[in-house]
Parts: C-alpha cells; sequence; structure tokens
C-alpha cells in the first residue's frame, strides 16, 4: 500500500438503504403494465395510443421543464413522470381523441409538478389533477367517448355513428354507479340498465332488444328456456363479428316477434329475475375487468395484483387501501341497509346492501385509486396516524359524493380535497418525541 | 417472535450486519507496530498535558500525558521505546490533537494479577485507579469513566451496553463470548463503586454464543436480557427505553433516571486496570471489509496507524474508503495516516467498487426518515427548516433532541445527507450563528486534497 492513496471522504452513514426514488418509480410503473395490457387487450389499438401519448408527452414535457429549470433532462430517468403518464391515462376512456391525453399530461406534469417545483415539491398528484383539467377542458370529447359502456355496446355503436354523441343522460345510466344512483334518486324505476335506454332508436324493435351481450343471453337466458326457444332465438340471433354479442340477423315479421317476446319474456313481471341474472354476471365481470369503464379501471385484478406487489416491496403501505376501501364499504353497506335497498328482489336486506357496497368497491376506479393514487407518497400525510386519518376522510367523502353529490363519480375529487389537508393533518398527527412531555 | 422481544419503541431500521466475517473470529493480538502515534485528545474534554520530551525512554504504560481537570484523561505509552516527536495530527474523528511519537526499542511487558483482593479497596480508592488508568467511554462517547461512574444522586440501575447495532463491529461480541469472566469481574467492580440495585446487560439477538456465555457465566450478578436486532438498538437512550421502559427526559442525563449505562469494553478495561493495574493502552478494534484479507479482532496498541493495522492485516487492493467506527457513526478517513484512539470500536475499509456516490435528490415526503427515526422526529421536516436556513423553527420540533444516528439518512431513497444537516445545524445552533445552507459544511463525495 503505498502512500497517497486516495481516500474518498463524506459523511457518515457510510451505507444506504438500496432503495432509490428512481428504483421505486419504476417498481410502480412496472406494476401497472399487467392492467394496462389488458386494458389494450379489451379496447384495443386505441386504448393503446392513448397510453403512449400520455407516457410520452409526460416526459417530454418534463425534460423540458427541468432543462427550462436549469436542471439536467435526464431528470426523466427518475421514472416519477412514466407513472404520472400512466396513472393519468388509466383514469381516461379508451377512445378520446388523442389531444386529450396531451393536454391532460402537459397540465399534470407542466403545471401541477414543476411550477410546484418538481418532484417533491408538488401539493396535488399530478395524474389526478390533470384528470380533472381534461374533465372540464373537453367537456365534449370526454364525455361523447363514454366512460362505462362495455366494450360490446361501445364497438357497435362507435362504429356507426362515429362522431355522434351519445347524450350524456345515455351514459351515465349506462355506468353501474350512475344507475343505481338514479334508481336510488327514483329517476329510472329498475336497477339494472335497460338497453333501451342505450340504444338508438331503430336498434330496438318493439321493445325487442337488437343486441344482448353475448355471456347474458346464453348462459343466463338460454338456460332458462326449453330447446325449441333456444332454436328458435339462435335463428334470430347470431354472434357478431366481434363475438362478443348477440344481435338480431333481420328484419322480423309480426308473428317471429310474438314469438320473440314470448320467449324473452320482456315484461315488467320478469324484471326480477332479470336483475338477478344480470347481476351475477356483471358481479363477476367486474372482478375479472370485462365489465368496461376506463382504461385501467376495467382490470381490477390486475390493479390488484399490482397493488399487492408494491405491498409486498413496501412500497406503499396496507393502511391506506386498507382503511379507505374498507370505509367505502362499510358506509355504503350501511347506507343500502338503511335505506332498505333492494336491487335484487330474491336477496334480503343483508345480501342486497352487500351487492351494493361490492359493486360501490369495485367500481368506478377506487381499486386504482386505492392503491395507486391515495398511496402517493409525496402527497400523503408522513405518519402513520395521519395516513390513516387521510383514507377515512378520502372514503367518507367518496361516499358523500357518490350517494349525494352531483357525480357518480368520487374517487378523484375526494383524494384532491383530501390532499389539500394534508399539511394540516401532518400537523395533527404528530409522533409523541422521546423524552417529551405531550410534545411541548 | 420478533413483536415480543425487547427492543426500543420508535421507528429503528434494520441494516445489513456484514458481521459474519468477524463475528468468529477469536481475539488475538496486532503485532506490535515500530512506531505510534498517541494523541493526547482522546477523549471529550480538555487534551492531556504532555508530561514528557523527545529522547525521553518510556516503557508500556508510562504516563505521558497528565489529565488536565476533572473532564480529561490520562494518556499513557502503548509500546517500551523513545519518544521521537511532537506534533500535531488529525484524530479518527477529525478532531486536531497534539500527538507524541513513539518509536520501538526494548521487550513487552508481560502483566500479571496483582490485586486479586480488590475487594479490599474503598470505592474512592477504586475511582482513582480507574482515573489513573485514563479509562474512558471506549463505546465512542469517549466520556472520562471516572466522571461517568460517580454520579451525584444514587442510582437504581446498572445497565450495559452489549448491543452492538453498528454493522460489522464484533468486538463488543467477542468479548462477551470469549471473555465472560472477566467481564464478570469488571461488572462486580463497578457494582462496588456505584451499588446499584439492579443490573441488566442488553444484547442483540443476533449474538447467540454471547448470550449463551454471560448467562452461563453470570452467577446471579446480573441479568441478561436479549433484544431486537434493530438499528440503533445501542444507544444510550434507546437502550434505556428498550430495557427499562422508561424515557431520560429531553436534555437529561440518564442518571437523572436512576440510570448509568457502561460499555462492554469500557468494563473489561476497568477489569484490567483494577486487577492488572494495567492502564488503558490498547484496546479490541474489529478490521473489516471486504477487501480485507484477514478480518479479525484485534488488540490494538493505542496510537497504531490505521495504514500499519491495514498493513499487518493485508488487503488484496487499496482501499477507497477507510471509516473509523462503525458505517452508521463512524468518521471516513482522510487520510490512512491517523492514529487509533480509545474510542476506535472498528476500521471497515471498502474498495472503490463498493462505494457508491449518490447525489441528493429532492424529498418526495415518502416518510421513511420519520418511520425510521428512534427518536420521533421529523427529519424532513426538520430538513426543509434547515434549508430555509430557519434553524429555531428545526429546534422547535426537536432538533436538540435527534442522536445523530443516521438512521433517517439510511433509509433515504433521495439519498439526502440529512443527520450531515443536523449535526451542522445544531453545531451552529451551539455557536448562535445562523449560516445559510450554502455555508452549512456540505461534505460530498471529494477526493483527498481537493478540498480541505
Ligand atoms: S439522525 Fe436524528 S433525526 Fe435522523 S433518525 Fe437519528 S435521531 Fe432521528
Ligand atoms: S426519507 Fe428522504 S425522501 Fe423520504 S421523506 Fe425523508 S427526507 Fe424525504
Amino acid at each position: 500500500m503505498e502512500k497517497k492513496n486516495k481516500l474518498f471522504v463524506d459523511p457518515s452513514p457510510h451505507i444506504h438503504h438500496y432503495d432509490s426514488v428512481s428504483k421505486i418509480m419504476w417498481i410502480v410503473f412496472i406494476s401497472l403494465l399487467p392492467a394496462a395490457a389488458w386494458g389494450v387487450f379489451y379496447f384495443g389499438l386505441p386504448a393503446l395510443n392513448v397510453i403512449l401519448a400520455s407516457v410520452f408527452t409526460c416526459l417530454i414535457t418534463e425534460a423540458v421543464f427541468s432543462v427550462w429549470r436549469k436542471n439536467s433532462w435526464k431528470l426523466i430517468g427518475d421514472g416519477s413522470a412514466a407513472v404520472t403518464g400512466i396513472l393519468l391515462a388509466f383514469t381516461l376512456p379508451p377512445y378520446v381523441p388523442l389531444y386529450v391525453p396531451i393536454t391532460g399530461s402537459f397540465f399534470a406534469i407542466g403545471i401541477v409538478k414543476q411550477l410546484f417545483g418538481g418532484i417533491g415539491f408538488n401539493i396535488m398528484n399530478p395524474a389526478l389533477a390533470g384528470r380533472v383539467f381534461v374533465m372540464f377542458a373537453w367537456v365534449g370529447a370526454m364525455t361523447s367517448t363514454a366512460f362505462f359502456i362495455p366494450q360490446a355496446d361501445q364497438s357497435f355503436y362507435y362504429k356507426d355513428n362515429e362522431k355522434s354523441a351519445i347524450t350524456l343522460e345515455a351514459i351515465s345510466s349506462a355506468t353501474p354507479l350512475g344507475m343505481l344512483k338514479n334508481y336510488i334518486s327514483g329517476k329510472i324505476s329498475s336497477p339494472i340498465p335497460d338497453y333501451k335506454d342505450m340504444t338508438s332508436d331503430d336498434s330496438v324493435i318493439d321493445g325487442i332488444p337488437a343486441s344482448f351481450p353475448k355471456s347474458l343471453f346464453e348462459s343466463e337466458i338460454l338456460d332458462n328456456q326449453d330447446k325449441n326457444n333456444q332454436t328458435a332465438l339462435l335463428n334470430l340471433y347470431q354472434l357478431d363479428s366481434s363475438q362478443t354479442e348477440y344481435q338480431l340477423k333481420k328484419d322480423l315479421s309480426s308473428n317471429e316477434k310474438e314469438t320473440l317476446k314470448q320467449i324473452l319474456n320482456i315484461s315488467k313481471k320478469e324484471k326480477s329475475s332479470a336483475s338477478l341474472l344480470y347481476y351475477k354476471s356483471y358481479t363477476k365481470d367486474l372482478f375479472l375487468g370485462k365489465a368496461g369503464g376506463s382504461i385501467g379501471e376495467v382490470s381490477v385484478l390486475f390493479i390488484f395484483l399490482g397493488g399487492l406487489w408494491l405491498l409486498k416491496r413496501r412500497y406503499i403501505y396496507w393502511h391506506i387501501p386498507a382503511v379507505f376501501i374498507g370505509s367505502v364499504a362499510a358506509l355504503t353497506f350501511l347506507y343500502a341497509l338503511s335505506k332498505n335497498l333492494i336491487l335484487v328482489p330474491e336477496y334480503g336486506a343483508v345480501k342486497n346492501a352487500f351487492l351494493f357496497a361490492y359493486l360501490h368497491v369495485l367500481s368506478g376506479g377506487l381499486i386504482l385509486g386505492a392503491f395507486y393514487m391515495a398511496t402517493d407518497m409525496i402527497t400523503t400525510p408522513l405518519t402513520l396516524k395521519g395516513q390513516i386519518i387521510m383514507s377515512f376522510g378520502i372514503g367518507f367523502l367518496t361516499f358523500i359524493i357518490r350517494i349525494f353529490g352531483g357525480y357518480p363519480e368520487g374517487v378523484m375529487f375526494a383524494i384532491l380535497l383530501m390532499e389539500l389537508l394534508v399539511p394540516f393533518i401532518d400537523k395533527m398527527s404528530k409522533p409523541k418525541i422521546y423524552g417529551w412531555k405531550n410534545n411541548e | 417472535m420478533n413483536l415480543l422481544k425487547k427492543g426500543f419503541k420508535r421507528g429503528g431500521v434494520k441494516l445489513p450486519e456484514h458481521k459474519e466475517t468477524t463475528e468468529h473470529k477469536k481475539i488475538i493480538n496486532a503485532p506490535v507496530p515500530k512506531r505510534v502515534k498517541i494523541p493526547l485528545q482522546q477523549h471529550i474534554g480538555k487534551p492531556a498535558i504532555p508530561v514528557v520530551q523527545i529522547g525521553d525512554e518510556v516503557k508500556e504504560g508510562t504516563l505521558i500525558g497528565k489529565m488536565d481537570g476533572d473532564f480529561s484523561a490520562n494518556i499513557h505509552s502503548s509500546i517500551p521505546g523513545k519518544v521521537i516527536g511532537i506534533g500535531d495530527i488529525y484524530n479518527p474523528n477529525a478532531q486536531k490533537s497534539r500527538y507524541i511519537e513513539i518509536e520501538f526499542k526494548g521487550n513487552i511487558k508481560y502483566w500479571e494479577i496483582k490485586n486479586s483482593k480488590w475487594d479490599l479497596f474503598s470505592k474512592d480508592e477504586l475511582l482513582e485507579r480507574i482515573k489513573n488508568a485514563g479509562i474512558v467511554g471506549m463505546g465512542g462517547a469517549t466520556f472520562p469513566a471516572h466522571m461517568k461512574y460517580k454520579p451525584p444522586v444514587p442510582i437504581e440501575t446498572l445497565l450495559i451496553n452489549g448491543a452492538e447495532c453498528e454493522p460489522f463491529l464484533t468486538v463488543d461480541d467477542r468479548l462477551m463470548s470469549e471473555k465472560a469472566v472477566e467481564l464478570r469481574e469488571g461488572i462486580r467492580i463497578l457494582k462496588k463503586i456505584l451499588n446499584p440495585k439492579k443490573i441488566f446487560i442488553g444484547v442483540e439477538d443476533n449474538k447467540i454464543e454471547a448470550i449463551e456465555m454471560l448467562e452461563k457465566n453470570s452467577a446471579n450478578e446480573y441479568e441478561v436480557v436479549p433484544l431486537r436486532t434493530r438499528y440503533p438498538q445501542g444507544g444510550e437512550k434507546q437502550l434505556i427505553e428498550a430495557v427499562l421502559k422508561v424515557e431520560v427526559p429531553s436534555g437529561a442525563l440518564p442518571f437523572q433516571v436512576g440510570v448509568v449505562v457502561a460499555n462492554i469494553s469500557t468494563i473489561y478495561a476497568i477489569y484490567e486496570a483494577i486487577l492488572f493495574e494495567k492502564p488503558l493502552y490498547e484496546r479490541l478494534v474489529t478490521v473489516s471489509g471486504q477487501i480485507v484479507k484477514w478480518p479479525g479482532n484485534y488488540k490494538v496498541r493505542i496510537g497504531t496507524l490505521i495504514h500499519d493495522l491495514l498493513h499487518d492485516c493485508q488487503l488484496f487492493i487499496n482501499p477507497a474508503k477507510i471509516i473509523s467506527g462503525g458505517p452508521m457513526m463512524g468518521y471516513s478517513q482522510l487520510t490512512d495516516d491517523t492514529p487509533i484512539t480509545k474510542g476506535t470500536s472498528g476500521i471497515v475499509v471498502f474498495s472503490k467498487e463498493e462505494i457508491k456516490f449518490k447525489k441528493e435528490k429532492p424529498c418526495i415526503r415518502c416518510g421513511r426518515c420519520m418511520q425510521a427515526c428512534p427518536v420521533g422526529l421529523f427529519p424532513n421536516i426538520m430538513y426543509n427548516n434547515i434549508s430555509i436556513n430557519d434553524l429555531q423553527s428545526a429546534e422547535k420540533i426537536g432538533l436538540k433532541d435527534c442522536i445523530e444516528c443516521g438512521a433517517c439518512s439510511f433509509i433515504c431513497p433521495s439519498k439526502i445527507q440529512l443527520v450531515n444537516y443536523f449535526k451542522s445545524a445544531k453545531l451552529n445552533l451551539k455557536r448562535n450563528i445562523s449560516l445559510s445552507l450554502n455555508k452549512i459544511p456540505r461534505v460530498k463525495g471529494f477526493e483527498y486534497g481537493k478540498e480541505k
């Protein structure tokens, strides 16, 4: 060992935890990819375009603003912009025109994040703020492309009337949450989607639906018919090219219409069993990601798995999703119970309330919000106690907005509102300091 | 069941231990160096006054520096030979100090037990002997022992710190495993001095052999308390909290809650000082690191240069970073020309490949530092305050209670040197000056020679 050996000197500690900001962010990004893949698989290429447009705009905006603020453009390597991009895309409908994700991403990164001082200084989750921004900036584009129409209906209508907007009412009554809300407030009389509401006039012929989702048609309705009816039905309906729904084959004679009506039993009396069938298949679809919604909402299962991975890596804390989801579930359950809400007449009150809570937890991006938005480190309180307070607040606000507010959706606004309270919550939830009396 | 084990309440971090390389290596004597540079400031308080001159012949254990006031400590020669120089040098903890350089000449002394009947000594006599032997707290604080074990009020509990929570270091572990009987004798001496009602030894539960040996040899003198392996279990206040479930009030010293904490190495030094009448001139040092060929636990003479010690342990390649003490609270050395002192419990070397210098990134408010802090502070908020030069606000939320353990810096994913800022800010507060952030010494990974 010679002298004049160069030694590095830096302050203690000399070892560090292996996690770094960029590592955390990229792993969050990767954990979102399965859900993204499912979204693309389910909605097709338009969804991929939205995701790519959103992620790349975020990266470019981050780079430009970083250079402008005299940092290196390489800051985009920390992955936080990419995460914002993919999260923003997840909250968008799959068929929006691409200027929506682009402006949204620009607003999210440029205004909400960079103008507040870059990573760590934003007071709101950029992705959510961007989402709210586009919601108000592009009311037309956002509503005409619909969030909640399942793919079957979506492709059907979208192909036919490319630009013509389906009215907001029609769409929101197609979302389970909106529909439930209308049902509770008495605007509609039955707690299942009326396919008539969703279709343009010529798709329902004398009360006979022009199309049925495949699952509803095959498994549930046909089970109740005898062989002859099945054959009769199959004669008149056929699978469409996308293989997801049955459509009427041809114009019907009045005779055929009568038979069909009889077979399908579309009458007020049968509503009850129809709603049982509807909810049975819908609840399953909801979890597996076949129920429609925004790009990231469809795959509750993959979001959930991604979230579990992050939990296991301790990048997020289980208290936040648990308290958030738990409080929404409990509140909606109690609400349904107190209102004696009947969705499926065959079920008892408790089971109905349970169904109501289940629908609320699994739809409207609540799982996405619980695992990925409410857990955003930058905008959550520092202490466990604070985080629990915050996530309960989010759950409570979500419940209030969804049930009593003007929107069927509440997660986004609830999270954004609670984020504004974070400094206050931080102050209130100080831990007791060693050797101090009452933190004096 | 980790949760049921005793441990401090708040925060803490789990560290990579790296103890496996040395934890089973028996204590051996390091080769006697050809020359030593013995600093006169190896303790807190005033430096000792030199009592030898160049050219003087000294023996092992000859007094070469006399204590200057009560908070000082005697310094003894660690090798026989001749004083060849007096000069200035940096201590391992970057403190400037005078040193006395001695060149080896003569024979090594063999120490024999002189006072097996030490029980006949009075309490004051024991303290006097400890004082003469120049014993200081050897866990790193280097508080003179004769002051520490003379609390102004009677105490309830003697708590012995065998936690050794720093990664790499294994000297206390080895002492407990190999010298349990001697330690028991040392504890008896302290018991006579302090007259406590209860005696506990807190040991982290990763030291299985040590716990076993201590329990086997306890003779009902003390109770061994296995503790959860979690950094900083060996922090004085954390240890008290873990074992006794009491908190030392902010700004107070442990004796105010009736506790005196003693370090394992110190107890061993006391044992030697009383029974052998051997002054403190050598101590146990763990030498560890991946590039060390013969890592181990060595008995090293005070004043041995790190350079010589590492030479004896054989390095595979040149070190890029040398740390005196453990990697969490130790100091990285400007040069390997630094002497081992009474407070040096380990030398850890890293190669160039092992040190990754990471740039500080902005805080992302992840809250990990807060969850890691054993005191329950908000490190990131204090950091924010300090960075806008608002030291008073930082003080209000507990800056002065920071024990500088470094858990927050360790865990921070943005690699912010939080504890470095806190140390600087505390110094500034003490001196009542308020420096803006860019004047706070931000030691970044500079190379030796480029910056002071
Ligand atoms: S260095 Fe200070 S602030 Fe950081 S964890 Fe330790 S006690 Fe807390
Ligand atoms: S650990 Fe670092 S990044 Fe996280 S809150 Fe503390 S200072 Fe900020």
